[in-house]
């Protein structure tokens, strides 16, 4: 379900035609996903206040509703480890075009993989699963399913990726915690069936999973015109 | 539609009387007249209305001026004059209280010109405001053996439990011919065409509760309420299995779609999830749906991808063992008591005991062939089982190859009640009239009496191959 918080920034970001990264957070989290710490600094000292909080190493990336695809401006800068890199990158960032703030992360571990959606215009809301980084645009190893989902598509999802082995366990490498995968599937493709109303596509990219969970790192919400 | 409407749809397959508005008097081209006369030719029993308001006669019928002066509102009316005359027609079957009602006119959104799109939201208001069943526009309409409604499809065809879905008049042609010529029949199928107001889902429901239906076949393209198909489907397949036959899977098909039906074909990748996903059967080509639908409607369920192969001789035996494991099969070793019995019948020279199981013998003397699959059908490493059949040739240089040994085999497996599924491949597919004839009629001859029989071993497996896939998902057969 929708609740007020969650309509309300929506209504709020229909101007732009998508969520803001800082918005989008929040929604993921007030449904009930992983996300990492984050928080939203616009001066130096706020910066350093936030980061100190979370602690480092964090990521730090551009909010601005000019910039959909943020590391196309380079406005993603993982592994930041002092208040010196950060306060650095934060000037060089507020230049950027529609500059309305810095967000700060904690940085999470883990393979990457993305979860997407979008509107299908014969099927509705269809649910993708792929090995993130450079390899979803290289391999496509990609596994598809109609939403609403349950453990059991997930699962079959999971199985339908030709990488699989990188996610139960590789030459020694750790097995990521595949329930938390699951879980995260099924809620994000309930997610979509709310949606499918208000939004084109969704992108949770990089979700990165680990032995003990799953978190969406960065998501991007496209809204219907 | 709700439930007890989509009901009602059977109407379309069984009508009382017909009425067709577009008939000519002279002319016998495509079109309402020939249709007529088809119908007329295939023995329909029910009432034949043309309507021509400058005819008084048409090929022996009583025609009339208008669907006004009939005797009585007709189950069916066939549309067939042009285009922009098409919603006049059927506001006047509104009036009537004719409700049934196939468009076989084109020039509707498949044309992709303005006037052709609004035609069609035209003929689809009237559809909703009148509350009228229309199948079309562009399209052949539906088709009924057991009806004698077979002015289209194989004519006189046969009567059967195929329930077919078809957005090609011209695919379902070729396939009710080819299926029904090897015995398989067909319960009813309907050509829906750019399906304006009735579409595949509505007919999916339908036949997913019609008893005389056990197997649905699809040729689709595009289909407008994915959703509802996706929902149907997933509901239908573990008890009716869906063979679909998905056109426009590449981007030159897919353009071509838009000319054909006026609609979008949608992404390859996006429907291969919905078959994943549904269950859903899905075959590339009229040959696999033809092969697809022996295997489904003969054989019964398998419980495993063993294949034990009987025949061929050396070098087929290996070249189908290979085809078996590409299509993901198995090929499984021979219990040790099925050796036993395999090796008191085959030589030790010039043949090989085991599987594939290469004897002369089981080809000459038919007691072999039985001893071979009655040891199969007991050993539970093998669930299906591939006879390779060869057609008499002067090659083969036994004198005794004349002698008919079909009948002797068939009563063998239907005595065993297909106890795993078994099924023949007999080739010939090269330009010897003579092979030609030969095979295709011990092929017919073994469909017929319930066993299919296939023009490869190719064939035969990935019939099979899809077949095993559908029993293990809904937990006949075992495996991953």
């Amino acid at each position: 379900m929708l609740n007020r918080e969650i309509k309300s920034i929506l209504e709020k970001s229909r101007k732009w035609g998508w969520v803001l990264e800082p918005d989008a957070q929040r929604i993921l989290s007030l449904y009930g996903f992983k996300t990492p710490k984050f928080d939203v600094a616009a001066t130096g000292s706020e910066a350093v206040a936030m980061a100190r909080k979370i602690g480092y190493p964090v990521v730090a990336k551009i909010v601005s509703p000019d910039v959909v695809h943020k590391s196309d401006v380079k406005g993603v800068v993982v592994g930041i480890k002092d208040d010196e890199t950060l306060i650095r990158t934060l000037a060089r960032l507020s230049k950027i075009d529609g500059f309305a703030g810095m967000l700060i992360a904690e940085m999470v571990r883990g393979v990457e993989l993305i979860i997407g959606a979008k509107n299908d215009f014969q099927f509705g809301p269809m649910v993708l699963l792929g090995m993130g980084g450079v390899g979803v645009e290289i391999y496509k190893d990609v596994s598809l399913r109609m939403a609403p989902l349950n453990t059991k598509d997930a699962d079959h999802m999971i199985h339908g990726l030709g990488a699989r082995k990188l996610l139960t366990g590789y030459r020694g490498s750790e097995p990521i915690h595949l329930n938390a995968l699951k879980k995260t599937i099924v809620i994000f493709s309930r997610f979509m069936m709310d949606m499918q109303d208000v939004v084109e596509s969704v992108d949770l990219n990089p979700v990165m999973c680990n032995a003990k969970s799953c978190i969406v790192a960065d998501a991007r919400i496209m809204l219907k015109k | 539609m709700s439930r007890q409407n989509v009901r009602e749809l059977g109407r379309f397959f069984n009508p009382r009387s017909i009425a067709v508005i577009g008939v000519s008097r002279e002319s016998m081209n495509f079109g309402g007249s020939s249709f007529l006369h088809h119908w007329l030719k295939a023995g329909y029993s029910g009432r034949l209305y043309p309507i021509n308001p400058k005819a008084t006669e048409v090929l022996g019928l009583k025609a009339y001026p208008s669907l006004r002066a009939l005797p009585e509102a007709p189950d069916l009316v066939m549309v067939a004059v042009r285009a922009d005359l098409v919603p006049a027609a059927l506001t006047e079957c509104a009036d009537v209280g004719a409700r049934f009602i196939h468009v076989l006119t084109a020039g509707f959104s498949e044309i992709s010109t303005p006037e052709g799109r609004e035609l069609e939201a035209k003929l689809a208001a009237i559809a909703k405001e009148r509350n009228l069943r229309i199948i079309g526009p562009n399209c052949m309409g539906p088709y009924s053996p057991s009806s004698h409604l077979t002015a289209w499809g194989a004519n006189p065809g046969q009567d059967g439990r195929l329930g077919i879905i078809s957005q090609s008049g011209g695919v379902t042609q070729r396939f009710t011919e080819y299926i029904c010529s090897l015995g398989v029949g067909v319960s009813k199928a309907a050509s829906i065409g750019n399906a304006a107001v009735l579409d595949s889902p509505d007919f999916l429901e339908f036949m997913s509760g019609d008893s005389e239906i056990d197997l649905i076949a699809a040729y689709l393209e595009s289909i407008r309420d994915g959703r509802r198909f996706f929902d149907l489907a997933r509901r239908v397949t573990p008890r009716k299995p869906i063979i679909l036959l998905k056109g426009g899977q590449s981007r030159r098909g897919a353009a071509t779609v838009s000319s054909h039906t006026g609609r979008m074909a949608g992404d390859p990748v996006i429907w291969k999830s919905v078959f994943e996903q549904t269950g859903i059967v899905p075959v590339t080509s009229l040959q696999e749906w033809v092969d697809a639908c022996l295997a489904f409607s003969l054989l019964p369920k398998t419980r495993g991808k063993g294949v034990f192969i009987v025949g061929g001789g050396g070098g087929n035996s290996v070249l189908f063992s290979d085809a078996c494991i590409r299509v993901g099969l198995d090929v499984p070793t021979l219990s040790g008591r099925s050796m036993d019995r395999i090796r008191s019948i085959v030589p030790v020279a010039g043949s090989i005991a085991g599987n594939p199981l290469d004897f002369w013998g089981t080809y000459l003397v038919n007691d072999f062939l039985f001893e071979a699959l009655n040891a199969a059908y007991e050993d539970a490493n093998i669930h299906m089982v591939v006879v390779d059949r060869l057609i008499p040739r002067i090659a083969f240089h036994s004198p005794d190859l004349t002698a008919d040994s079909l009948t002797e085999i068939v009563d063998f497996i239907r005595s065993r009640r297909q106890a795993k599924p078994t099924v023949f491949t007999i080739d010939y597919d090269g330009g010897d009239p003579d092979l030609i004839r030969q095979g295709s009629d011990l092929r017919a001859r073994f469909c017929k009496a319930g066993i299919p029989a296939y023009p490869s071993f190719e064939r035969a497996i990935g019939a099979l191959a899809r077949f095993y896939r559908y029993c293990r998902r809904f937990g006949y057969a075992a495996g991953r």
